[in-house]
């Protein structure tokens, strides 16, 4: 190709660009936005209520790490009770036997708070109106399985929670591994009052973006990131 | 000839370097109903229970935003008696949990905020930049700003680093330009 036809050829991808750029620009950033086309329309009689979180969140050892003060392997042993965290917090907490503490001075059975669910209210038309929506981190454990947990401890309870999302690192009795969380939590629930007004509950979802960079490992991988991990911190 | 080359070609890489550091905010499907032209200021009440710390921290966020950028500011007073948005704390078991806001809107117009800290969060006690930190982060989200993909430097990162990251950033105020862009 001569420096003649690269130089046309560099001209129409510039008209090209420049064509594209124009035609974005008239449309606005749309590409950012997560329109809600039923809400819109419907403007008059919905009201959306909205929860948006701040939690810590790691898809990787190191990050999980660095939010735990404990890292523990062992098992579930049973359902305790649920628990009334606050806020409209609920957790179900249950005893989990140690093998080994990985960082920490943890020993023999502890108590640790796995959140389900939050409720959240809305006053409308003088009524007040609730919805429970499923929480990032709820997961039922199974008695087959080893765990790996991150944890904080939550001292006027003498209670272990997440320390952060996700916190738990299954390994299933065939060896495999996977981190865990729930991971269907954008779910939206409608409530209709009295004057046919819909309330649209919902959670933001704070696991957008999270990079699993465990689930997969081999449990002698991920042990030894752990140890790198905490001798780092 | 050369030089027209040279010259397109610098003028390609001008466009097409940008586009690939495109920022990464993303936004909520909610907003302020800001008008052309002026700062849309939103009224805000500290609740009744809030402590010391708290009201200090969401005294340092407002601030923070107010100063980053000019599209919409909070006006947080205690003379703000009658306003339905409320800065305040929550007291949540959950060590993971920093804070949450609870946006109630119409259609997509938001009507009410409130956003919480988490007090029951031990970082949230100890630590001043960490409780700036997630008071900025909610309030972002009280301006209509969702949280972006994982590496971005933003105060809207649930993956930041609260004792290092807890002013607005590019990317924050990027999206709030794209969320008033009038």
């Amino acid at each position: 190709m001569t420096i003649k036809n690269s130089y046309k050829l560099l001209v129409i991808a510039l008209v090209a660009l420049l064509a594209y750029f124009i035609w974005n620009g008239s449309e606005g950033s749309e590409s950012n936005y997560k329109t809600n086309a039923s809400a819109a329309k419907n403007e008059a009689k919905v009201i959306n209520v909205n929860k948006s979180f701040d939690y810590a969140t790691s898809g990787d050892i190191e990050g999980l790490v660095n939010y735990a003060d404990y890292v523990v392997s062992g098992h579930y042993e049973k359902l305790e009770k649920q628990w009334d965290m606050g806020g409209g917090y609920v957790s179900d907490v249950y005893s989990f036997v140690i093998d080994e503490s990985l960082n920490g001075d943890l020993k023999d059975t502890i108590s640790v708070a796995i959140p389900q669910y939050v409720t959240l209210y809305a006053d409308v038309e003088g009524q007040s109106y609730s919805a429970n929506l499923d929480l990032p981190n709820k997961t039922t454990p199974t008695s087959t399985s080893k765990y790996i947990l991150f944890l904080k401890k939550y001292e006027p309870a003498n209670i272990y929670t997440p320390a952060a999302v996700p916190f738990q690192v299954e390994i299933s009795s065939t060896g495999q591994t996977a981190l865990i969380y729930n991971k269907k939590i954008s779910t939206l629930k409608k409530v209709e009052t009295a004057q046919k007004t819909v309330v649209h509950f919902n959670l933001d979802n704070p696991n957008d973006g999270l990079v699993d960079e465990i689930s997969g490992l081999s449990e002698k991988e991920i042990l030894s990131e752990i140890t790198n991990a905490v001798s780092q911190k | 000839m050369k030089k027209g080359f040279i010259l397109c070609s610098v003028l390609t890489l001008a466009l097409v370097v940008p586009l690939s550091n495109a920022s990464a905010y993303n936004l909520l499907t909610t907003k302020w109903p800001k008008t052309v032209g002026s700062t849309y200021v939103v009224k805000v009440k500290y609740s009744t229970i809030i402590s010391t710390d708290a009201k200090n921290a969401f005294d340092t966020a407002v601030s923070d935003w107010n100063s980053a950028q000019t599209k919409i500011s909070f006006n947080l007073s205690t003379s703000n008696s009658t306003s339905s948005n409320v800065v305040t704390t929550e007291n949540v078991a959950d060590q993971s949990l920093f804070g949450d806001t609870l946006l109630t809107s119409s259609g997509t117009t938001i009507s009410y905020f409130t956003a919480m800290i988490n007090v029951g969060n031990s970082d949230v006690i100890n630590k001043s930049n960490t409780r700036r930190s997630a008071a900025g982060h909610e309030l972002g989200h009280a301006l209509g700003l969702d949280h972006p993909p994982a590496p971005t430097l933003s105060i809207m990162n649930s993956f930041r680093d609260r004792e290092v990251v807890y002013t607005p950033q590019l990317d924050d105020k990027d999206g709030i330009k794209a969320q008033y862009p009038l």
